[in-house]
């Protein structure tokens, strides 16, 4: 609890800590999360999934910022994301695609062929 | 030519290896030829390499012997003074003068002896430089064990691997030659040439190994080919019953050998030939393993060759064995497989002498020779006698080696090899041009086969012992080695006298018979005991021509005729070799194979005036055997009338009922033994392992559910996954603080 | 250098957008949400010290992902969206703050709480010298190869999603659809055998040629 505490009163000062840019990358994380389960849309997962992407990358950055600016490891990291992620949505949405055609929608549910 | 060597298993085994592969592509005959051709450059290899062998051994110059045995003496005494581990002591290499064949026991030498082997270098003459790379020795590294002499892989060429080498090559080549023909028309054409092929080259590398581990390897692998080979008619039930019969009597040796390496190796720490040979010289293997040790591994090694050999009691497989085509039969199971066991022998040779096996090997081969002598007689398929005599000079050769007669052993493996080849290939050609396997139903065929009958005769006569052919003078050096070991050999020795006038009343029995008597129906084809006790083992009648019809496919017909060149031609070689070999051996030669091969020390060479009266024993010997042959058999008597009581057919028939006796006692209480076995199979053992599929099909039932498919429950289960995850990572941090 | 006013208004907009991008029904104002949401993190980056990475975020997360997520939600029909029943969201949430707690705690008890420091602007030449520096300018091993990676990555996205979405049958105009029509003239037993169909096949693609040879094929 005493950590906690200290990470709170950590948010009033006046600078901004690593820790800071950590939590908003968490919570950020977390509505990604939030959005893959509760959607049922596949466009909607993938909107979420690169909210999570995005999270991770702000994640990498700041650490990267805040630890070594010599050694630029998490901007490497955050450009091979973006690639990874603009890839991700190029296949993904080809993908709805097709699976809007053969199934007339983009639900989970149609999706769900491995019955009992 | 040493470097070369290699090349000899390698061309054979290379040949089946192609004939396997790409045999649609080479065709029958592309086959057969290929594997010929690679057999004869694998004979030739070898001729260059027995020469090489002869100009380098030391007992080519009779003088320098002594020194020799000196120098011989000296190395191993120092050797002994100064490397304790044995095994180190042998690491032979060749320099670039060809004159260190050991390295480490070279450096261990006192300078005395240096002194000795540099006088001795200048006493030889020049051919005779590279005389201490003598015997020679090619050797990689294999299996290596640390602080062991481990497995290495190597070749090692003395006088007798020479000599062996050279028969082994020569005699497959001619009978690769005359399968061209004999085999021509079969339907696994090309298999049977891959066989052979293969079997060649096992038995080659075997002869050539230098590690008794490798023995036993190339030993394993002519087993499979003899067990292919035997069955290569495999559609025939005979075939099938022969192989397995063939395989699991062998295999009984086979796992005393393995017993004894293993033995050896435990107590001796290297399986090392070269390394046996001279700790045996030294009295080091006296020392290290002792009476017993070296008796149990002997014994074992010996039951090994009794297996391979076919001695006494191991000895039933062989002539079923000629379920074979007729090639097979005569490379392997006459010429050259059998052999291994009398070269296993030669190869243990001290560790026998330390264990004091000897006089047994000598009794087992003793008896051996005169049972299966007495069993050929009452034969009428020409090539159950061939095996039954093949049996009994295997049986000489081991009486031979029993009675300290190595030299005279090996003389007659030498030339046992080429006769009885010839004498098997010859009863090929008959059974070729008669169509059938049985003397009596052969029809005078001295008529129609003008080469094959003087061929055959050749063999015969050698086989019988009849002067100035082959086999004369080996089987005399026998009978002379026999007498003079003295004791209780003399009885021996009357078995072999005995064997001796059995064998040529059989042959000449057999010749008469098959050659210049009409066609007449088998007189035991219908006999009651045919078809008593065990059921494969004589042929029946209508199995004989199924037999016919398969080995000779078109090749049936009523009239006789005489064989093709490829049959004729190795027919011819073999036999002018049989006429040859034996003097190599005679007192003609001075003796020449008694100071080429010999273990320990030479033998006394018996100069040729001393050795009158043995042979004039011998020729005694054949004379009483032909001759009551020939009265009861020959002009125009009835060779179909039961001579002997028919309790005594019947006896020797059913071959003294030792294969009934195996097959009731151990392959009937195989069978009874296995129902409750296959009881508690099925009950038991079934049940738990079904047990277990029951399980887990169960499990996987259950498991199977999950796989729902629904995307959405598999994204609740990883983040509940990661957040069991997280929550753990983090209070363990914490516990870390 | 990082105000904190800056930071915490930025910070607001971009969970308040995400948070709106992942619950709407209406999946095109969802779209623009999460647009807007990327854009505040490229903000962040400039923050950072990274303009590079920034200018990369508006221009790809920012600008081309949601225009072509709007282009598939267009395509697919699918506006407005049936929301999930609420137990749903709450079981969600429950999930999400688990993590939650294992995250705050893991971050607090990580120990180093870097406070802000004069950041040092990464350009887009250090970034491209880390990249593609050799291991003698870099003095290390450099990431050149798993640049060369994600390249073909990118390549092999951008031809499986034009494979992908294109229809059974469908031809792709150009040199490759004449000749798949000779095909499918093949096919439909145009030609007359199988012989002249692949001389045709064989000749050079340019569209001078093909008709020739399909006319001569039809003759």
């Amino acid at each position: 609890m005493e950590s906690i505490l200290s990470t709170i009163r950590s948010f009033a000062n006046n600078g901004i800590s690593l820790q800071q840019f950590l939590i908003l990358g968490g919570l950020l994380f977390l509505v990604g999360i939030y959005g893959v389960l509760t959607r049922r849309n596949l466009i909607a997962i993938l909107m979420s999934v690169e909210i999570m992407l995005n999270a991770a990358m702000l994640n990498f950055v700041a650490v990267s910022a805040y630890t070594d600016t010599v050694n630029i490891n998490g901007h490497l990291f955050a450009l091979f994301i973006v690639a990874i992620a603009a890839a991700e949505v190029a296949v993904g949405l080809a993908i709805f695609i097709n699976v809007f055609r053969s199934k007339g929608g983009v639900l989970t549910d149609d999706l769900m062929e491995m019955k009992q | 030519m040493v470097d070369l060597a290699i090349l000899i298993p390698v061309l054979p085994a290379l040949g089946w290896l192609i004939i396997s592969v790409f045999s649609k592509a080479l065709g029958s005959k592309g086959s057969a030829w290929l594997a010929t051709t690679l057999m004869a450059l694998s004979a030739a290899i070898a001729i260059g390499l027995f020469i090489e062998i002869n100009s380098a051994a030391p007992n080519w110059k009779a003088e320098p012997l002594e020194k020799l045995y000196d120098l011989e003496h000296h190395k191993t005494a120092g050797a002994e003074s100064t490397t304790a581990d044995h095994s180190a002591a042998t690491k032979p290499t060749t320099t670039a003068e060809g004159e260190t064949a050991v390295v480490e026991p070279i450096t261990a030498l006192t300078e005395e002896a240096d002194k000795k082997a540099e006088l001795l270098r200048e006493a030889l003459p020049s051919s005779n430089r590279a005389l201490s790379g003598f015997p020679f020795v090619r050797e990689w590294s294999w299996l290596s064990i640390k602080g062991e002499a481990g497995l290495p892989f190597g070749f090692y060429f003395d006088q007798t691997a020479g000599i062996v080498v050279l028969m082994v090559s020569v005699v497959a080549f001619l009978i690769h030659l005359f399968s061209v023909g004999y085999m021509a028309g079969e339907e696994r054409y090309p298999t049977f040439f891959a066989y052979i092929n293969l079997f060649a080259a096992a038995m080659l590398a075997m002869v050539m190994a230098k590690n008794l581990f490798h023995v036993l390897l190339f030993w394993e692998i002519m087993g499979v080919m003899s067990y292919l080979l035997i069955g290569f008619f495999y559609k025939k039930k005979t075939a099938q019953q022969a192989m397995k019969k063939a395989f699991m009597t062998v295999r009984v040796g086979d796992l005393a050998f393995m017993a004894g390496l293993f033995w050896l190796y435990s107590s001796f720490k290297t399986l090392d030939i070269p390394t046996i040979l001279e700790a045996g010289a030294s009295g080091e293997l006296l020392r290290v393993l002792g009476v017993t040790a070296a008796g149990g591994i002997g014994l074992l090694l010996f039951i090994a060759a009794m297996g391979k050999s076919a001695q006494f009691p191991l000895h039933v497989w062989l002539a079923d064995a000629m379920e074979g085509p007729t090639p097979v039969s005569a490379m392997i199971h006459a010429a050259t497989m059998v052999a291994a066991g009398v070269y296993l022998v030669a190869r243990a040779y001290p560790i026998l002498e330390v264990g004091h096996v000897l006089p047994f090997v000598a009794l087992i081969g003793g008896f051996t020779a005169i049972f299966a002598a007495s069993m050929a007689p009452a034969q009428a398929d020409a090539k159950k006698i061939m095996a039954f005599s093949t049996l009994s000079q295997l049986g000489y050769m081991f009486l031979s080696l029993g009675a300290f007669g190595y030299t005279a052993a090996l003389f007659h493996l030498l030339t046992h090899a080429f006769f009885k080849a010839l004498l098997f290939l010859g009863s090929g050609s008959m059974i070729h041009g008669s169509g059938t396997q049985d003397i009596f139903e052969m029809d005078r065929l001295a008529k129609y086969q003008k080469w094959t009958l003087g061929t055959v005769w050749v063999g015969a006569l050698s086989l019988m012992g009849a002067p100035l052919f082959a086999g004369f003078w080996s089987k005399d050096e026998i009978l002379h080695a026999v007498q003079s070991a003295g004791g209780l050999y003399w009885i021996l020795w009357l078995m072999a006298v005995i064997t001796a006038i059995l064998t040529a009343f059989y042959t000449t029995r057999m010749m008469i018979i098959a050659f210049y008597k009409p066609k007449t129906a088998s007189p035991w084809a219908a006999a009651p005991w045919n078809n008593e006790g065990e059921p494969t083992l004589n042929i029946s009648k209508t199995e004989l021509e199924l037999q016919k019809a398969h080995e000779h496919g078109h090749h049936v017909s009523d009239h006789p005729h005489e064989s093709g060149p490829e049959m004729i031609i190795p027919l011819v070689l073999l036999a002018t070799m049989a006429m040859v070999m034996g003097f190599v051996g005679s007192p003609f030669a001075n003796g020449w194979f008694q100071r080429f091969v010999y273990f320990g020390e030479a033998p006394e060479l018996v100069p040729l005036g001393a050795a009158v009266p043995g042979f004039i024993v011998s020729i005694l010997l054949v004379a009483a055997g032909a001759g009551a042959s020939y009265m009861l058999y020959g002009g125009a008597r009835d060779h179909t009338k039961q001579i002997a009581p028919i309790w005594l057919t019947r006896l020797l028939q059913r071959r003294y009922f030792i294969d009934d006796f195996y097959y009731h006692g151990f392959v009937r209480l195989a069978e009874d033994i296995q129902y409750p076995l296959a009881w508690f199979d099925k009950n038991v053992v079934d049940r738990i392992v079904d047990g277990f599929g029951i399980v887990t099909g169960a499990v996987g039932d259950t498991l199977r559910r999950a796989q729902s498919g629904a995307v959405g429950l598999y994204a609740w289960l990883m983040v509940v996954g990661g957040a069991v995850i997280a929550l753990a990572f983090a209070f363990a941090q914490g516990g870390n603080k | 250098m990082v105000n904190p006013v800056f930071f915490y208004l930025i910070s607001l907009a971009i969970i308040s957008t995400a948070i709106y991008a992942v619950s709407s029904s209406k999946l095109l104002n969802a779209a623009l949400a999460l647009a807007l949401s990327f854009f505040s993190i490229g903000m962040l980056y400039f923050m950072l010290g990274a303009p590079f990475l920034g200018m990369l975020q508006f221009l790809i997360n920012a600008g081309a992902i949601p225009i072509v997520t709007v282009f598939i939600i267009f395509m697919t029909q699918s506006r407005v969206l049936k929301l999930k029943s609420p137990a749903t969201a709450v079981a969600a949430i429950g999930a999400m703050v688990m993590l939650a707690i294992g995250f705050v705690l893991y971050i607090s008890r990580s120990g180093s709480s870097l406070n802000a420091q004069n950041v040092t602007p990464v350009s887009a030449a250090m970034l491209g010298e880390k990249l593609l520096g050799s291991a003698e300018t870099t003095g290390k091993v450099g990431t050149l190869f798993a640049f060369e990676i994600a390249s073909i990555l990118l390549l092999v996205a951008m031809v499986g999603a034009i494979i992908l979405t294109k229809r059974e049958g469908e031809t792709i105009k150009g040199n490759v659809g004449v000749l798949s029509e000779v095909e499918k003239s093949v096919t439909q037993g145009e030609l007359e055998t199988p012989a002249r169909a692949a001389d045709a096949v064989a000749r050079p693609a340019a569209d001078a040629v093909i008709p020739e040879a399909r006319e001569k094929v039809v003759a």
